[in-house]
């Protein structure tokens, strides 16, 4: 990233080929919605080129292009939270049988209850449990200390358990 | 124990955090507790989930932009660091040229510099601008066309034909949240010229209550009277909800 920063534009491709697929992937477990994670994962990596001067030497570049992650989507859901109501049980729709339901449907279904997060703990298990990130790193990026994180991770799941079998016997 | 507390034992079980003696006391907790061990089942079924999820790919679409991307930027900045570099050069000849030939031709030079460096920063502004205009038109992404609307946050001034674009991005783009978001950027540059009057006409276009109701808020905030005679029709409209008449009715409360 120093070369980015000191102006060699064609090393972002290094960086891009490295994080884009965790970035997207952490912007469209964020937002669920697979073309708004493109164009947000696309505005990322605008402004790790526009803002590379605040690229601090001696740093790490993961937390650093998390914490951009984070900013756009923080942006994005400023702008769209006024409009979208809050996911409720009804509205959900066909919830799969646990006995029959596939991988697939299970999935779907957690991804239903990881809407219903906090978009705090949306995120903190984004980065620890779907990217695998170490409560070190997420710890980093959310300028935090370890123990906090581990603690709030540990209420996330648990609030995710609840509402993943809650709906389940839906 | 505590549901909290034995939540978060299993979890850190099922993570292999706890040394062995806690091991063997959280395997014993659930072959005894029937309430233990269905937690145990639920939480590893959750955490095991949420680390075999599908990792998606994205488009090659989005590779090719962020490409284009690069190289966009790429010319930006050679633009900008050719002038420094010509300006340097062409001050030290300037400085050469004032001793030998005197004050006219350092004078000469200097404009010429200035024109340049002008030249070129505007040569990458109307490019970063024209990147702004072409996310806002983008008829195929409601998101480029929100964070092209929120690119012109960044600007002092916006130009007159950007604000057009704004205007009428706010009256006529099909999706709400797009019209939402060019309805705030246009709050910010209430002082420019026409976007007052666009915001109160359109009080008379908007046809979405969320859109109205901001709208109102935004124009009572703004001590906009001009705004009255478009709340008193909403008030009286038969087929306007009865949260944007009561907005309306509290606006034109404010404004009178």
């Amino acid at each position: 990233m120093a070369a980015v920063r000191d102006g060699n534009l064609r090393e972002a491709a290094v960086l891009f080929e490295r994080y884009h697929k965790p970035i997207f992937n952490f912007l469209a477990s964020m937002t669920n919605n697979r073309t708004v994670a493109e164009d947000l994962a696309q505005n990322v990596f605008l402004r790790m080129i526009r803002y590379k001067g605040s690229f601090r030497d001696g740093s790490r570049f993961q937390p650093w292009i998390y914490q951009i992650a984070r900013n756009v989507f923080s942006d994005h859901y400023n702008s769209e939270k006024k409009f979208q109501k809050s996911i409720d049980v009804v509205a959900i729709g066909n919830i799969p049988d646990s006995d029959n339901s596939s991988a697939q449907d299970k999935e779907e279904l957690l991804m239903k209850c990881l809407g219903r997060l906090s978009e705090e703990d949306r995120e903190l298990l984004v980065l620890t449990r779907f990217q695998q990130l170490k409560y070190e790193e997420v710890a980093v990026i959310m300028e935090t200390t370890v123990s906090n994180i581990k603690v709030k991770v540990h209420r996330a799941i648990a609030k995710l358990r609840d509402y993943y079998f809650e709906l389940d016997k839906v | 124990m505590e549901n909290e507390k034995l939540e978060s034992l299993l979890i850190d079980y099922i993570d292999g955090n706890l040394n062995d003696a806690e091991t063997r006391d959280v395997e014993q907790l659930i072959l005894e507790s029937e309430h233990a061990s269905m937690m145990y089942a639920q939480l590893k079924e959750v955490m095991r989930l949420m680390a075999e999820a599908e990792k998606a790919e994205p488009s090659a679409r989005m590779v090719e932009k962020f490409h284009q991307l690069i190289q966009s930027e790429s010319a930006i900045q050679e633009e900008r660091k050719v002038v420094p570099l010509n300006a340097w050069a062409i001050r030290v000849a300037a400085a050469v040229a004032l001793i030998i030939l005197g004050a006219a031709a350092g004078i000469l030079y200097s404009r010429y510099n200035y024109q340049q460096s002008q030249l070129a920063f505007q040569r990458a502004e109307e490019r970063r601008l024209g990147q702004v205009v072409t996310m806002i038109t983008n008829p195929n992404s409601a998101g480029q066309r929100i964070l092209g609307v929120k690119e012109t946050l960044e600007e002092k001034e916006l130009s007159d034909s950007l604000v057009q674009i704004l205007i009428q991005t706010l009256n006529e783009d099909p999706n709400a949240n797009v019209r939402m978001a060019a309805l705030e950027a246009l709050q910010n540059f209430y002082e420019q010229p026409g976007v007052r009057k666009a915001l109160i006409e359109s009080l008379r276009i908007q046809k979405d209550p969320v859109v109205q109701i901001a709208l109102i808020q935004i124009l009572v905030r703004m001590k906009e009277k001009g705004a009255m005679v478009y709340l008193r029709n909403l008030v009286k409209d038969q087929e306007v909800i009865k949260e944007v008449k009561d907005e309306a009715n509290m606006g034109l409360l404010v404004l009178s």
